[in-house]
């Protein structure tokens, strides 16, 4: 078992030798979650990730092809490797509009996104390694498209605590069970199980099965404040037999913590604490619960909020792209929207980091039937070569786009921007240094991006 | 400065070393130091040396580390080496070493990048603009390389580096970086060197060297406090009554002896093995718990630990080893086995970590893309490791008793289908690669590629998006002809019109016939493969799997998952900065060179048992040093070094190196028995110290790294789980078995060690409590406190049900408190305890609704339904017997809200019976669905399910048959199965009369899961709906007794060991 002075003298490792880990346990207690100041500047001290799992078209969203309605029907000149069998070119069945003074052209799929236009850098150029699910989620949220590395959110905790000791620091919202590898998706491997993320079923509306054990329904409350009372009596008496032990200390805390845990859960599941000017933009639908649900948990001081489409893979469109990216963007569109307005409203939108996007991207090219795939009706394949994401918030520059696909958005060509160069970006404007941010861990300190990874200048504002 | 010069320099540079960097965790410690400024506080010396620092210094200090630490680690030529290292030699090999590396026979231009000399002409140092290698690649002259740009990163990436002087390292690049100096380190470090064992026993060593800082031990702890100490720490369970009347050794004995001292010995074991029950994607692995239960067993009867390491790498090897014993294996298996062929190096590497780690205290594992920072282990030992494990096939089933027919017939059934499907897939794909079209593809690349071979080919194939393996197949093939070999211009269309052309049995062969490149064979079938086939073939392997282990689980111990060596070994190479693609030179299967030198295993097999009595043999006493520190950390708190499985430069130095090194000679002295080694331990002074507080010595020592009081701890997950079932008598002492849930109600009662470890879908609850997570070895637990552990110890049901049996039992506040505590209640404790005993409450009767979930016994000829049984576990889905799993008794069977699972019995078919409180006439709706997957329609597994409505007093009310559909065209259709209506109108019923609603199976016992939640109306409008009043067993509140037995389960007193 490590013990609490075992556990800074990792986290400062550095200080061993300067006998200081004491010293920073002392000031710090014994909270993993304490809040901490990033070693740089910082322009951003919470995220939300919109996590469009499965998947989503490029093409069809945020980087318009129209030299794919030129070859429609056809071979495209280069066809690169694609996971399943893939046919002729398939432009996109929707509209792309140019938005705002930028006049960044985006998809009238995402039209009321397109609003915020002037506050959205699309990233046009992101690639990944493998076109299927499991690798590139790891890849995405863990930095490792196979072995078990900690999340982004697990990092972020790690390295800022939370700013809200009832809340658990990174939470995973997605409504109806988990999507594809799990927990997986927010896990904190070898980092300690505080910095893991906190999984949300969204779709659940009693507050016992949002939070494990938040409600108390052993005792009435008033019973429970007596039992702590007791406790606490208890726990005194046996310190005093046992001077100095901080980790009696800490587990009495705890206790006080869970307490209010149970309050302040409630009170910040509670959507009808909203009002009704701000709970009408995002709709009384389920994204547009959760995206409210999310703006809450990140105003309460959650450092890390990620917002899953749905259990599954529920942007995995191998068919039928004009009908479900339609509805898959039109179940998000609005409470996205809504989400920028109120984060503006707030004066969150500039400490706040935004990033929408999947795993990977899907294939200019449609797919062929086949079994176990899909069903043959005009659907894109996996695309690892090109996908894209955007940013918004807190130091990023508005109104931009980065890097580009090639003519058709197979692959990504210019100003190449692998998911470890975003997650060294991300990781820059929560104040880190990337190839600084470590762990020591089986003889090695490990980095969320690995041995890769450049901060993507460009995106900066 | 570097790591080698001063060894446990904690700011050395990392395993992957970024120059000029502060190796350690980043700049955050500086922030931390700058928020104390103005809270000093005194540190005087520690006894160790290692802990120096007054608070008068803290502004020096952390001037010191803000001015000096980022130029401080390496010099500049060093700085330079490493950017070349982690920057440029990559970027060249990814990007250029396809055609110009030495290892071509003749490379574009002559120009070899990877030889430093050709790559200094081809650049100016300090001066991109004139460097020809920059204007290349800013397709200024050549625009390079020709498939298209470097990414922008790259090119900046050159272009610093020429800035930089571009530095190459001299010589041999790959060597490390100061082999010198970890040529010392391997002869003089001291985990490396033979043992030198301290003179006199545990307690002179210890005492000797606190008496060097003018300390000394504590006194004993008192006899209730050791009886205590040890019952946790043998057996992980609070004493049993009257356990503190025997003395010390006599409970040591007891507790040494007891079965339950290997569950605690084997869970810490399991730590080390990273066990889990389920894997990749939630496969459930083969019978892991075997695995489980063979530590159990090997413990108890402390099987000497030489072998018990043997047979865990090599027991299919072993002469003495019975088929039993093959579950051992389970601690190379059950890693996260991922299941693509490309995967095979992260699967090796597992093994290879949890090896070296775990029974070496070596992190060979950091030597994966390059020579091992620190540690003398050169990429070639990895290797040497890697070809080991990657011929060893894991988790192979290794039938001991033949299946029962049942299960037999089942899985021989899905073992025909996969093999039927390969087959048909095959031909398909051979199919195609025949198409003219395609071989024009491939002929093309391969003449454009015909100078290439090896990695370089394969990245045409990629590029080209052309099969490898069938790329090679033709590069074979043509390489033997002469008419493609000799050619000088590309005789790719006069081949295409040969091979169209009417037969010819020299052109036939070139796409028909075993040697022809379409041709790939069986065994190839996964190089082949797209996605679809492989998502296909791996499902029906898992769902053969689950046949093996649905028959174990139901008591047929027909099988174990074992390994063994591949028929054919395939040598190893180093790859090339880890790239399997970019194969080194080969090498042997040989132990690590810094244990052992020259040890080589045999050229026929893996070499695993050879590489298993390597491992622990008293001229290499690492393993034993390993293996006795980490007893010692389990008896402590802390190991005698203090990183326990990392004994390598950077680990920590042992607080007792004599100490340890004594322990180890005489643990291998003593046939390496644990169990004496336990004993020696536990029956020291410095053991039995009491935890008690000296400031005195605090002073000195505050890490207590000398041992001069026992370290007070906090109870792991597991012990705090088990105490309180033990103390609330309610625990199972079964003793192995499938695995539990413990996350239902009520509470599953057997310990702790057996719950499911799920590795994709872990226990949020496990992670909370810092059980170790299951995806690598853990060395080590975190003991962190959050409070997600008081929301599950005040609210969850579990510590309810606890808290209520424990008052249950407890006649007095006297009697709760020895339950709780083994102790009386002093009097002010009893004073304050009576406010809560008096207010004992009365237990409100509560009933449940009209629905009951169980089992009964069918007949389908008569519609006869006999006894009916209520399910055990409420899952929070569902109703079922197993708390996990499957139940011996009654398999599968379960009932959720909506539908569930019929079980593969007549004689216990799920039923959800409904009572009648009145006389009533109804009205029942419902919609009977039979959920099958697409594997299951595809391949007919299933011949459909019944539904019925039986009841009590009037016999069979309805009957419904739902056929299996016929096999979809595509995935999807299955999806919109339609099931049947099962209306019943005008039913009369009497008060008590039962109505059981009941599928079966129809014989096959095959993925029959249903949906169906019937809705009941009243003609006076009360309905029942399955649905919506489906729940778990009654909540009633605690009453004050109640929750005073929580408060003492809550209490630092009974979460601590002193």
């Amino acid at each position: 078992m490590i013990s609490r002075r075992e556990w800074w003298r990792r986290i400062g490792a550095g200080m061993g030798q300067m006998g200081l880990v004491g010293v920073m346990q002392q000031a710090l207690g014994a909270n993993p979650l304490a809040p901490r100041r990033p070693p740089l500047s910082a322009k951003v001290k919470r995220v939300i990730h919109i996590f469009c799992n499965g998947g989503p078209s490029h093409v069809d969203t945020f980087d318009p092809k129209p030299a794919l309605t030129k070859y429609a029907g056809q071979p495209l000149p280069t066809h690169l490797r694609t996971e399943r069998r893939t046919g002729a070119a398939m432009p996109s069945p929707f509209a792309f509009k140019r938005f705002g003074k930028s006049g960044l052209e985006i998809s009238e799929v995402f039209s009321k996104v397109g609003a915020h236009a002037d506050d959205l850098c699309v990233i046009r150029s992101m690639h990944t390694e493998v076109p299927n699910h499991e690798p590139s989620l790891m890849m995405m949220n863990c930095g490792a498209t196979q072995q078990s590395r900690p999340s982004f959110g697990s990092w972020v905790v790690y390295g800022l605590g939370s700013e809200n000791q009832n809340l658990p620091g990174f939470i995973a919202l997605c409504p109806g069970g988990l999507p594809i590898r799990g927990a997986r998706n927010w896990k904190s491997a070898f980092l300690p199980g505080a910095y893991q993320g906190t999984h949300i079923d969204t779709r659940e509306t009693e507050l016992d099965k949002l939070v494990a054990n938040v409600q108390n329904r052993l005792t009435a409350r008033e019973d429970q404040e007596r039992q702590l009372a007791l406790l606490a009596a208890m726990n005194k008496e046996y310190a005093e037999q046992r001077a100095e032990d901080q980790a009696l200390e800490a587990r009495v805390q705890s206790f006080e913590l869970a307490f209010r845990m149970q309050l302040e859960a409630e009170n910040v599941f509670d959507l009808s604490k909203e009002p009704a000017s701000i709970r009408e933009p995002y709709g009384d639908t389920l994204h547009g619960r959760q995206l409210l649900m999310a703006r809450r948990l990140l105003e309460k001081g959650v450092r890390v909020v990620q917002v899953w489409h749905g259990a599954g893979q529920p942007w995995d469109t191998h068919d039928d792209i004009a009908k479900r990216v339609r509805n898959l963007a039109g179940e998000s569109d609005q409470p996205i929207a809504a989400l920028l307005t109120d984060l503006k409203q707030r004066g969150m939108f500039d400490d706040t980091l935004v990033l929408w996007g999947g795993e990977f991207g899907r294939t200019p090219v449609v797919e062929l039937p086949a079994f176990g795939s899909n069903n043959g009706t005009a659907g894109r394949d996996h695309n690892s070569y090109g996908f894209s994401v955007w940013l918004a918030g807190g130091g990023v520059k508005g109104g931009t786009v980065h890097g580009a696909t090639d003519e058709f958005g197979f692959r990504a060509e210019v100003d190449r921007v692998h998911v470890h160069d975003l997650h060294a970006t991300m990781l820059h404007l929560l104040g880190f240094d990337h190839e600084r941010f470590t762990f020591r861990y089986a003889g090695r300190d490990f980095r969320l991006t690995d041995v890769h990874g450049q901060v993507v200048r460009n995106v900066l504002a | 400065m570097r790591g080698e010069g001063v060894p446990r320099d904690p700011r050395g540079p990392r395993c992957h070393p970024e120059p000029a960097r502060i190796a350690e965790f980043m700049e955050y410690p500086l922030a931390m130091i700058k928020a104390l400024e103005h809270k000093p506080r005194h540190r005087h010396k520690g006894p160790s040396g290692a802990s120096v620092s007054r608070h008068d210094t803290l502004p020096v200090v952390r001037a010191l580390l803000l001015v000096f630490l980022p130029f401080s680690l390496a010099t500049a030529a060093d700085a330079g080496s490493d950017y070349f290292e982690t920057k440029i030699r990559p970027l060249l090999a990814a990007q250029c070493a396809g055609c110009h590396s030495s290892k071509l026979a003749s490379p574009m231009a002559g120009l070899r990048l990877d030889d430093p000399a050709s790559l200094r002409a081809m650049v100016t140092p300090r001066n991109a603009n004139a460097s020809r290698l920059i204007q290349a690649v800013r397709y200024e002259t050549k625009g390079m390389p020709p498939a298209g740009r470097l990414p922008q990163a790259e090119v900046d990436a050159l272009v610093r580096w020429v800035e930089m002087g571009a530095p190459v390292p001299e010589a041999n690049a790959a060597a490390p970086r100061s082999a010198a100096a970890k040529a010392k380190a391997a002869k003089e470090h001291w985990a490396w060197q033979p043992l030198t064992p301290g003179a006199g026993s545990i307690d002179d060593q210890i005492a000797a060297r606190l008496g060097m800082e003018g300390l000394s031990m504590s006194a004993a702890a008192d006899h209730r406090t050791l009886i205590r100490r040890l019952s946790y720490d043998l057996v992980g369970l609070p004493p049993k009554p009257g356990d503190d009347r025997m003395t010390v050794p006599q409970a040591v004995e007891n507790y040494l002896a007891s079965p339950h001292f290997g569950e605690r010995w084997a869970r810490y074991w399991m730590d080390v093995a990273r066990y889990a029950d389920t894997g990749f994607l939630g496969r459930a692995f083969l019978i892991p718990f075997r695995y489980r239960d063979w530590l159990i067993d090997a413990i108890n009867r402390d099987l000497p630990y030489d072998r018990f390491v043997a047979f865990q790498l090599a027991a299919d090897q072993m002469p003495d080893a019975a088929k039993a014993d093959h579950a051992a294996l389970g601690f190379l298996s059950l890693g996260a086995n991922p299941n693509r062929p490309e995967d095979l190096p992260d699967v090796a590497d597992d093994r290879i970590d949890v090896v070296t780690r775990g029974l070496l205290g070596l992190t060979v594992t950091c030597a994966r893309c390059h020579d091992h920072k620190y540690d003398p282990i050169p990429t070639r030992d990895y290797y040497a490791l890697y070809g080991i494990f990657a011929n060893t096939r894991y988790a192979q089933p290794v039938h001991i008793s033949p299946l029962p027919p049942f299960y037999e017939k089942r899985a021989e059934l899905r073992r025909q289908i996969r093999r039927a499907y390969i087959l048909e897939r095959l031909e398909e794909l051979r199919a195609e690669f025949r198409e003219p079209k395609e071989a024009r593809r491939y002929l093309e690349a391969l003449w454009k590629g015909r100078h290439l071979s090896g990695s370089a080919l394969e990245s045409l194939a990629r590029e080209k998006n052309l099969n490898t393996l069938v790329v090679q197949r033709w590069a074979a093939r043509l390489a033997q002809r002469a008419d493609w070999r000799e050619a000088r211009e590309s005789p790719v269309e006069m081949y295409l019109a040969k091979l169209t052309a009417p037969p010819d049995d020299d052109w036939r062969s070139l796409l028909r016939g075993p040697s022809a490149p379409p041709e790939v064979p069986e065994e190839d079938f996964a190089s082949i493969q797209t996605e679809g086939d492989a998502n296909t073939t791996r499902d029906l392997q898992w769902q053969f799997e689950e046949v093996l282990n649905d028959a174990t689980y139901r008591g047929a111990t027909g099988v174990i998952a074992g390994a063994h060596d591949r028929a054919t070994i395939k040598p190893a190479h180093v790859f090339v900065r880890g790239n399997q693609n970019d194969l080194g030179e080969p090498v042997g299967r040989c132990f690590p060179t810094v244990l052992a030198k020259e040890k080589c295993f045999t050229p026929s097999g893996t070499g695993r048992l050879d590489l298993a009595r390597a491992i622990a043999l008293p001229e290499n006493p690492i393993a034993a040093r390993v293996a006795v520190n980490r007893v010692w950390q389990h008896l402590f708190g802390e190991g005698l070094v203090r990183t326990p499985s990392d004994f390598g430069v950077r680990g920590d130095l042992p607080t007792h190196p004599e100490l340890l090194d004594a322990l180890a000679a005489e643990f291998m002295q003593d046939g390496w028995s644990t169990k004496r080694l336990i004993r020696r331990i536990v029956l020291s002074r410095a053991y039995q110290q009491a935890s008690g507080d000296r400031a005195e010595a605090r002073a000195k020592d505050p890490e207590n790294k000398l041992l001069w009081h026992m370290n007070r701890r906090r109870l792991d997950f597991e012990a705090l789980r088990d105490g309180m079932l033990a103390v609330a008598g309610r625990l199972d002492p079964k003793i192995g078995g499938q695995p539990v849930s413990i996350d239902t109600m009520p509470a599953d009662p057997r310990r702790t060690l057996y719950t499911i470890v799920e590795r994709e879908k872990p226990l949020p609850l496990l992670k909370t409590f810092d059980v170790a997570d299951p995806e690598q070895h853990s060395p080590q637990r975190y003991q962190t406190t959050v409070p997600q552990q008081g929301l599950f110890l005040l609210n969850s049901p579990f510590v309810g049900e606890m808290a209520r049996a424990l008052a249950l039992r407890s006649a007095s506040v006297d009697e709760l408190y020895r339950h709780a505590f083994g102790r009386k209640p002093s009097p002010v404790e009893a004073n304050r305890a009576m406010a809560f005993w008096e207010r004992a409450g009365a237990v409100a009767a509560v009933t449940g609704g009209a629905w009951r979930y169980g089992t009964a016994a069918f007949d389908p000829s008569t519609g006869q339904v006999d006894g009916f049984t209520p399910f055990r576990y409420f899952t929070g889905r569902s109703w079922q017997n197993a708390s996990a799993g499957v139940d011996p008794e009654t398999g599968v069977a379960r009932l959720t809200a909506t539908g569930g699972a019929p079980g593969d019995d007549l004689r216990a078919v799920a039923a959800r019976r409904w009572i009648a409180p009145a006389d009533a006439i109804l009205e029942i709706k419902g919609r009977l669905v039979h959920n099958v997957g697409a594997l299951q329609l595809r391949f007919k597994l299933s011949n459909g399910i019944r539904g019925w409505v039986v009841s009590s007093r009037q016999g069979k009310l309805g009957r419904w048959r739902i056929e299996a559909p016929p096999p979809p065209k595509d995935h999807l259709s299955y999806q919109a199965n339609p099931g049947v209506d099962t209306n019943l109108t005008a039913i009369e019923v009497k008060a008590g009369e039962r109505l059981d609603f009941i599928v079966d199976s129809i014989d096959d016992y095959e993925a029959d899961g249903f949906s169906w939640a019937p809705v009941l109306k009243a003609a006076d409008g009360r309905t029942w709906d399955a649905r919506q009043d489906f729940d778990g067993p009654p909540f009633p509140r605690l009453n004050g007794r109640e929750q005073l037995a929580q408060v003492l389960l809550l209490s630092n007193e009974f979460a601590f060991l002193d």
